[in-house]
């Protein structure tokens, strides 16, 4: 292999060169970050800097009565007023929306300070209360401790997705006696703000840094607080 | 049973353990065995074929489900061992399966213009690891069968060109010197260390691919970059004190040979 002399001044020269082209390039990674990530798309801003869909007209939370898997009563209104809420209605057999969104929020969570996770109560409710009245607290707190399950019977539970005024959720039962079913249900989070009103919903695809800058501004802001 | 040319990072489903069949990497490791088989047979001796079969065993592995598709779309620290076993195991056995005299014949054909070039192959390799890690780039080509094709394909090959050009045999006559192999050998397991670092400190995930997949372990996104950036720093260690033994060994017993 006479084909191989080279000087090894000149090899280490070259050595010096690809190394700084290296240390150049390499930081790209780190400056890039979330910057750049946008597989689900962008919510349209409406004249205002948040990531969420501003609606026509804000959204009163509701006194309905719902469940936690052991048995104590939730009630929106009550339980967190003056509180801003992120509320999703799913199920614990989602194969994907619902533990994605869970998912998100707690990482989007855990970045919060103190202070300000203190004052935010993220509420997730079943829509799905035969599978799912056993379970739905403690699944919610697989993503985090400080979630709150709940459920209710399907009179509250459509009484509680109409005062949201979501579309109420569908379970796509082949028969009466069918376990292994999916449930249609709305996919975004509703946000309300310490005013005890939701003025924003925000769809599937916010990152958690995004969700982090969102709540920043939510909880900063001086919204009117009812008395 | 899904079917599917090649995995790819759409995980927007949840993950169940029905297996799933991608007809792309049989082909490619196919294509491997014909060319190894047809083209080296006369001359590759048992050790050879060991290493060869070693080796496309673990790109295999490797590449196919489960771990394919787990490392493509719903943890990072699968994805990031996948490269460090592509780039410091598969590569180089790879390599050391090549019998001499075709070993010779390659770096005296026209393609060892890129082998000759001094640097390129450890720059081409280098390049390849931060361009496939760039976020933007990572998600969008991660969202197609093609797209995570090209880089698993972008790996190994620039792997298997670096471990071409600084020659796993460690031959004493190879035109880079030991100091100097050691040095590259180093450096390749060094420079992943930074991508690794923004894995570890960055306080939020960096790869859309992984934020949103859904979670089908305990781990949060945020905890799966945290492993993946471990293993990119430590992951290589124990590979890499091996190769270093290896040419400290070799280079001491050329030197008794010398004397």
């Amino acid at each position: 292999m006479n084909q191989f002399n080279v000087s090894g001044t000149r090899i280490l020269n070259k050595a010096l060169i690809s190394l700084a082209i290296l240390a150049i390039t390499l930081p790209v990674i780190g400056c890039s970050s979330n910057d750049n990530v946008k597989s689900f798309g962008k919510m349209e801003q409406k004249n205002h800097n948040l990531q969420g869909r501003l609606l026509p007209s804000p959204i009163e939370k509701n006194n309905v009565a719902l469940q936690t898997s052991d048995g104590k009563t939730f009630m929106l209104e009550k339980d967190t007023k003056n509180q801003v809420v992120l509320l999703a209605v799913g199920y614990a057999s989602c194969p994907d929306i619902c533990p994605m969104h869970l998912s998100v929020l707690a990482g989007a969570y855990n970045n919060l300070p103190v202070n300000m996770q203190r004052d935010t109560k993220i509420i997730f409710v079943s829509a799905d209360p035969e599978r799912d009245k056993e379970k739905i607290s403690s699944w919610t707190q697989q993503f985090h401790q400080d979630f709150i399950g709940v459920t209710g019977n399907e009179k509250n539970l459509t009484a509680f997705q109409n005062a949201l005024k979501i579309p109420a959720a569908v379970l796509e039962k082949e028969s009466t006696n069918s376990e292994n079913y999916a449930v249609s249900h709305a996919s975004w989070i509703t946000v309300f703000t310490k005013d005890n009103l939701a003025h924003f919903i925000y769809p599937l695809g916010i990152t958690q840094k995004e969700w982090v800058a969102d709540l920043e501004i939510i909880h900063k802001n001086k919204w009117e607080v009812n008395k | 049973m899904s079917f599917a040319w090649w995995c790819s990072g759409l995980s927007n489903t949840n993950w169940t353990w029905s297996p799933s069949i991608y007809p792309g990497i049989w082909i490619l490791v196919g294509v491997f065995f014909f060319s190894y088989f047809r083209f080296i047979n006369p001359s590759i001796n048992n050790k050879q074929s060991k290493y060869f079969l070693i080796g496309m065993i673990l790109f295999w592995i490797f590449t196919d489900w489960p771990i394919g598709p787990l490392g493509a779309g719903y943890l990072l620290s699968l994805h990031i061992l996948q490269y460090l076993i592509y780039t410091f195991v598969v590569a180089p056995l790879l390599i050391l399966s090549i019998p001499k005299d075709i070993y010779e014949k390659i770096f005296n054909s026209k393609f060892a213009i890129i082998l000759k070039n001094l640097f390129l192959p450890f720059l081409i390799i280098n390049i390849s690891l931060v361009i496939t890690h760039i976020p933007f780039i990572a998600d969008s080509l991660k969202a197609s069968q093609i797209g995570t094709m090209i880089i698993d394909l972008t790996w190994i090959f620039s792997a298997l060109l670096f471990w071409l050009w600084i020659d796993p045999k460690f031959d004493r006559n190879h035109f880079i010197a030991f100091p100097l192999r050691i040095f590259f050998v180093f450096a390749l397991s060094i420079l992943p260390a930074i991508p690794g670092a923004f894995f570890v400190f960055n306080s939020y995930p960096i790869y859309a691919t992984y934020e949103f997949a859904v979670p089908m372990t305990n781990l949060s996104p945020f905890e799966d970059q945290e492993i993946a950036g471990l293993i990119m720093w430590a992951g290589s260690t124990p590979i890499l004190l091996f190769w270093l033994g290896r040419i400290f060994y070799i280079w001491q017993k050329n030197e008794e040979q010398a004397t």
